[in-house]
């Protein structure tokens, strides 16, 4: 028992140690551009009078035109058109004795309530998950703390959910990570709150399956296509985690010559098309081909998914002997008119030089050295008609 | 030549191997508080520079006070040598063994104050775990030394409403974190002599 009572005594000496005055308002918070009228008390056991004491704010000494004495123990202060505060603990007015020593300080916080974040945008991961991003709809500072809280409900029924794993994708998004049902509107929006007030985004709606996106396709393969100089083939897989789903889905594929940064994208493939051949490279150069997804028509959505990251860069090396120019060359026949207009052109010209080979003996190889001479001719037409701009 | 005022039975008797462990327990406790000593530097400029000024500014001195369970480190030279080797060692025990009540009360303070200053979160959590380690490293030093630590005394870290009050305390607390590290530097030193490797 003595002990709690001396630790009492004991504490009580420290506070008036620590606090020989007292100022109010403590911690108050205020709009940008307002004024504060504050007092500092010094104990009525202290021999200092009001006379002896001076502001300061955040470490600037207030004009004395601005005190007032209000008794012989009490001294105020009035600030007008405050500023923002200078940092998230709040700006220092702090009343001093004469020699500067602190007598006693309270926090301002000055600032600007919130507006209503804006521009919301989601993605989904595989359809396992939800990350949602927005931008603070502030377009100056708000100067004081401003919390975020994003939270979302079934459209139809259910009550409001707050998203708790934040700054995920950056420092304005949340992380959800479960529970989420598809074929089914959600209602999300953002909350803003800080000292001064809380604002609210509109509302977004939205379908989980209509925000899909996924991983990048994997066993991504580049190799050369026989002899031919100025074409690679690139095959791929689907994204693992969404192959048997994927029966619309695009990808695109981009490569760039290995001293180069510009990216060439090749336009999208639809459907279950795994597998790409680029024509019109250069010989004997390394390439960088990356391929993504985008998983368009997952579950029946109407609306376009979101693509995927890129694959890591796969490389591989075209062989030493010809030139060119070009585009992804479909496989199969979906572009069909120039294959058509080009497998007629092999087949006449088969009629022509074909004799020595039987029907049983036509084949890829053959056709592959038909393009080569075929790009021959067409290499010095080119070169006479416009100079030559490998 | 200061006689320790315990008795250490078997002293002459005892083999070097237990001076060597004394020693090498000295010699790793000065390590540690050497890197105390950067730390608590660390610490109370990352502190001043998240409170604002006039926090940090060349004149801001207040008068650091002493807390129930962590008084001011400072000695005179004189007083400080009459001490025994038990005296200092216990002094450093008290501190370090309550410095962490009182780190953690300002983190969580600096946790509703400065929520973005994770930094200073870091470097507060870090420190408690420092004294933490230091308190049980110089209670190891006293008990091979056949000295006995003094039970620990219940501290209550104050707790202010105010948050400029908040401040001033977690202000204090640094303060007094950097002088017992500064301290416990000097001691260790001057045991490090009697007790070499």
């Amino acid at each position: 028992m003595m002990k709690v009572f001396l630790l009492g005594l004991a504490l009580l000496r420290v506070d008036s140690l620590m606090y020989p005055a007292v100022i109010s308002p403590q911690d108050p918070t205020l709009l940008i551009g307002s004024s504060l009228t504050a007092s500092c008390s010094v104990d009525a056991g202290s021999s200092l009078r009001a006379e002896d004491l001076y502001w300061t704010l955040n470490g600037r000494r207030l004009p004395a035109e601005t005190y007032e004495v209000l008794n012989a123990t009490t001294l105020s202060v009035t600030i007008s058109s405050l500023n923002g505060s200078q940092q998230q603990s709040g700006d220092n007015l702090v009343c001093h004795s004469r020699d500067g020593g602190i007598l006693a300080g309270s926090c301002l916080y000055i600032g600007l309530p919130p507006e209503k974040p804006t521009n919301i945008s989601c993605w989904s991961k595989n359809m396992k998950d939800l990350t949602c991003k927005w931008a603070p709809g502030t377009e100056g500072e708000t100067y004081l703390h401003t919390n975020y809280t994003l939270k979302y409900k079934l459209r139809w029924y259910g009550r409001d959910n707050t998203c708790q794993q934040y700054h995920t994708a950056g420092p304005y998004s949340c992380h959800i990570p479960k529970d989420l049902a598809l074929f089914t509107p959600y209602e999300i929006w953002v909350e803003a709150s800080n000292r001064l007030g809380v604002a609210v985004s509109e509302v977004v709606m939205l379908d989980i399956v209509d925000v899909v996106t996924t991983d990048p396709p994997s066993n991504v393969h580049v190799s050369r296509v026989g002899d031919l100089e100025d074409q690679l083939s690139v095959r791929w897989s689907a994204p693992p985690a969404l192959k048997d789903f994927l029966f619309q889905a695009k990808y695109q594929i981009q490569y760039r010559v290995e001293d180069s940064s510009e990216w060439k994208q090749v336009v999208d493939n639809v459907g279950n098309q795994t597998s790409c051949r680029l024509a019109g490279l250069r010989p004997g150069t390394v390439y960088f081909v990356q391929v993504r997804c985008n998983p368009f028509g997952i579950y029946g959505s109407k609306k376009a998914g979101i693509w995927s990251d890129w694959s890591n860069p796969t490389a591989a090396s075209t062989p030493r002997n010809g030139r060119a120019t070009g585009v992804c060359e479909p496989k199969n026949g979906e572009h069909n008119n120039t294959l058509r207009r080009e497998l007629k052109q092999f087949f006449g010209w088969m009629r022509k030089h074909g004799s020595s080979y039987g029907c049983a003996n036509l084949s890829i190889k053959m056709y592959d050295q038909w393009r080569v001479s075929l790009q021959k001719s067409h290499k010095t037409r080119n070169q006479v008609l416009s100079g030559d701009k490998s | 030549m200061e006689v320790l005022p315990v008795d250490l039975p078997n002293l002459r008797t005892s083999s070097s191997h237990s001076q060597q462990g004394i020693a090498s327990r000295i010699s790793q406790a000065h390590h540690l508080s050497v890197s105390m000593q950067r730390g608590s530097e660390q610490l109370l400029t990352e502190y001043v520079l998240r409170q604002g000024i006039p926090f940090g500014n060349a004149d801001f001195n207040p008068h650091v006070p002493d807390f129930p369970g962590l008084p001011s480190p400072a000695l005179s030279q004189e007083a400080w040598k009459d001490l025994s080797d038990a005296e200092r060692l216990q002094q450093d025990v008290m501190a370090f063994s309550n410095l962490p009540a009182f780190l953690s009360a300002v983190k969580r303070q600096q946790e509703m104050l400065n929520s973005l200053a994770s930094e200073l979160h870091r470097q507060l959590e870090t420190a408690g775990m420092q004294c933490r380690g230091m308190a049980s490293n110089l209670k190891s030093i006293m008990t091979a030394m056949g000295l006995m630590p003094e039970p620990a005394v219940p501290v209550e870290p104050p707790n202010p409403v105010e948050n400029f009050s908040k401040k001033l305390v977690g202000y204090y607390v640094c303060q007094l974190y950097r002088e017992w590290a500064n301290r416990s530097e000097e001691d260790l030193a001057l045991l490090a002599t009697k007790y070499p490797l």
